[in-house]
């Protein structure tokens, strides 16, 4: 039997280990008022960024969920945004 | 004594109908909240906004912001009181914290600065005394005068040295220019020339000759031809 070579491609890099900003920064509120903060980790379509791609730590990530759904509440941010071919 | 709560409460109002009556529903609200709590903090118009997405058939409505202390069943009541106004698009109440009084502050205190920068509309002040100036040509002008001609003056003493020097710079370059003079003087003296001129005239004249000596040729060829001719008949007649 012949041995399957690895594709070096498919290898998985170790994540980088990036710092919460939140944490970095306490001054940073996160509110839903604040929209522009908001807008940031949610993305074209309206959905919000998992943690693992903003690199936001799970305790922020909650709250920042819970205030981006409260903007959408009040029509502040989209919930979905179309797009239209 | 039940526990005390900041709470913060943003309404969105129908911005169909007058602007009055909407300011007015907002006094009530502000009065209804008024009542029910034991402390009202402050109250923010974010004013009129277009909303991501239509709610009840409305593209945008009024936002108003409320903070005040409470008692913790008074949300609720509050609530209830809320969804009776027709007026009402939506409404949230969530407990606040110390930061929402620091936005409010932040809110009320921006305004005054805004003022502040409108206030010094001073720069119209400043403008002014500009316009003055301008109204004072012939002074500005004269310095204007005496500084070009002192810098024309200074201007000119440079340019002679430069002059001096680009003449000295200039001399290899202007054999080129003399060669052309020369060749035009012995152009203008070959055509002066008497000797050239005779040559020119013999030139054509020969042309000329050769021309009336081809004619002259075919002339005599034609003689000959006839006194031949006069011949051979003078001898057919005898």
């Amino acid at each position: 039997m012949m041995e399957r070579k690895r594709n070096p491609r498919n290898r998985r890099e170790p994540r980088k280990h990036r710092k919460c900003p939140f944490c970095a920064n306490s001054h940073i509120d996160i509110d839903y008022k604040n929209i522009d903060l908001l807008k940031r980790y949610v993305n074209d379509r309206g959905k919000i960024i998992p943690r693992k791609n903003t690199g936001i730590c799970a305790k922020h990530q909650r709250r920042l969920a819970k205030e981006i759904k409260r903007a959408r509440f009040l029509a502040l941010i989209p919930y979905v945004v179309y797009t239209y071919r | 004594m039940a526990k005390e709560k900041i709470y913060e409460l943003m309404v969105i109002f129908d911005s169909q109908g007058d602007e009055a009556e909407i300011h007015r529903e907002f006094d009530v609200v502000q009065s209804l909240v008024e009542k029910r709590s034991t402390e009202f903090i402050g109250r923010a118009d974010w004013g009129l906004k277009e909303f991501k997405y239509p709610i009840t058939k409305r593209n945008s409505g009024y936002y108003v912001y409320f903070l005040f202390k409470a008692e913790i069943d008074t949300p609720v009541q509050l609530a209830h009181a809320l969804k009776m106004n027709e007026k009402i698009l939506r409404h949230m109440i969530i407990a606040g914290n110390s930061r929402s009084v620091e936005y409010l502050n932040k809110l009320h205190s921006e305004p005054i600065h805004k003022i502040e920068h409108t206030e010094p509309v001073e720069p119209v002040k400043e403008e002014l005394p500009i316009i003055e100036k301008a109204v004072e040509p012939p002074v500005e002008n004269e310095t204007i005068e005496v500084s070009k001609e002192e810098e024309t003056q200074d201007v000119v003493e440079p340019s002679t040295e430069t002059a001096s020097e680009i003449t000295s710079e200039s001399e290899p370059s202007n054999e080129p220019s003399a060669e052309i003079e020369e060749t035009v003087e012995i152009q203008e003296e070959i055509k002066e020339d008497p000797e050239v001129v005779r040559e020119q005239e013999q030139s054509d004249e020969n042309n000329e000759s050769d021309e009336n000596e081809d004619n002259n040729r075919i002339e005599e060829q034609k003689e000959i031809g006839g006194i031949e001719n006069d011949g051979a008949e003078k001898k057919s007649e005898e």
